[in-house]
């Protein structure tokens, strides 16, 4: 054993040896401890949220995402729905909640518009599995738009990966916050 | 890879998510959960189902408000805990979804404490 961890040894040894009063001491045989001891001997398992603090509401309120958003592309108004809201993992159900807000988000379209409506996916798994899911994700929008607005010509398909807005990796790595964009449902009203 | 999903707990403006990670792989190597999670990002998330909202892990200008993935490394059969901050829902809700991790069924309905 070379005398550098000699050394350590002895240095830890002498750290770890307990005190006279509590060597071999039965428990039933030492006195209470205190509340003091007590909470001091408790150690939170996130302690270090203690000592974080939101330095605006702007990081607050940018860490949270609604189920539509709205935007314009090539003369389109586009609704995207976050399918991480909308759908369960593995899932193209849609909530009665979900439904109610689908439908108030095409209450307002103008009569026989022509609407897609369009499902992605991120890109894990493979493209057959993420075509089917989007496809049947996007016919389950399709149906509560449909209900709610019979008058509207609707086109429906699934893209599985093929169309993303956002990259999945970066730099080489996983990238969850793009990959989160891309898992989405589009409804794209033509003008 | 076993997954416990210990307390969400309000705390003010946040909410705090308190998880323990048990892997489970004949190779007994530590590694960092970036690592047991096939080199993946940890990056959980709630959903609001009331509000019908996502709530991820809150960013400030130079971290995460989540423990890293990357520090401490842990074998098989140890268990790491870690926590992950988000902003609260409104005061009503009182249940929320948890995705613990990506490519996995979220843990639904859980109540906050």
């Amino acid at each position: 054993m070379s005398s550098l961890r000699t050394v350590a040894l002895v240095a830890a040894a002498a750290v770890l040896v307990p005190s006279a009063a509590t060597a071999d001491t039965p428990l039933d045989e030492l006195p209470a401890p205190t509340s003091r001891e007590l909470q001091a001997s408790v150690h939170p398992l996130n302690r270090a949220v203690r000592h974080l603090s939101v330095r605006s509401v702007r990081q607050l309120s940018a860490s949270v995402t609604e189920l539509a958003q709205e935007s314009s592309s090539e003369g389109e108004r586009v609704l995207t729905l976050t399918s991480d809201i909308l759908f369960g993992f593995d899932s193209s159900t849609i909530g009665e909640r979900a439904r109610q807000r689908i439908a108030g988000l095409v209450a307002d379209l103008p009569k026989g518009a022509v609407v897609a409506v369009e499902g992605h996916t991120d890109s894990r798994g493979s493209d057959a599995y993420n075509r089917r899911l989007s496809t049947e994700r996007a016919r389950a929008v399709a149906a509560v738009v449909r209900r709610a607005r019979p008058d509207l010509r609707l086109t429906v398909a699934g893209y599985g990966a093929t169309r993303p807005v956002a990259p999945n990796t970066s730099h080489g790595q996983d990238d969850p916050v793009g990959r989160a964009k891309n898992r989405r449902v589009e409804i794209r009203i033509g003008s | 890879m076993r997954v416990d999903l210990l307390s969400l707990q309000r705390r003010g403006e946040l909410v705090v998510a308190t998880f323990a990670f048990t892997p489970s792989s004949v190779d007994d190597t530590p590694a960092a959960l970036y690592h047991w999670l096939g080199n993946t990002l940890w990056s959980p998330f709630l959903v609001d189902t009331v509000n019908l909202r996502r709530h991820d892990v809150i960013e400030g200008q130079q971290r995460r408000y989540q423990s890293a993935y990357l520090g401490g490394k842990f074998a098989s059969g140890q268990t790491w805990y870690a926590f992950a901050a988000f902003a609260a829902p409104p005061p009503e809700v009182t249940e929320m979804d948890v995705a613990v991790i990506d490519g996995a069924p979220v843990v639904a309905g859980v109540p906050l404490s």
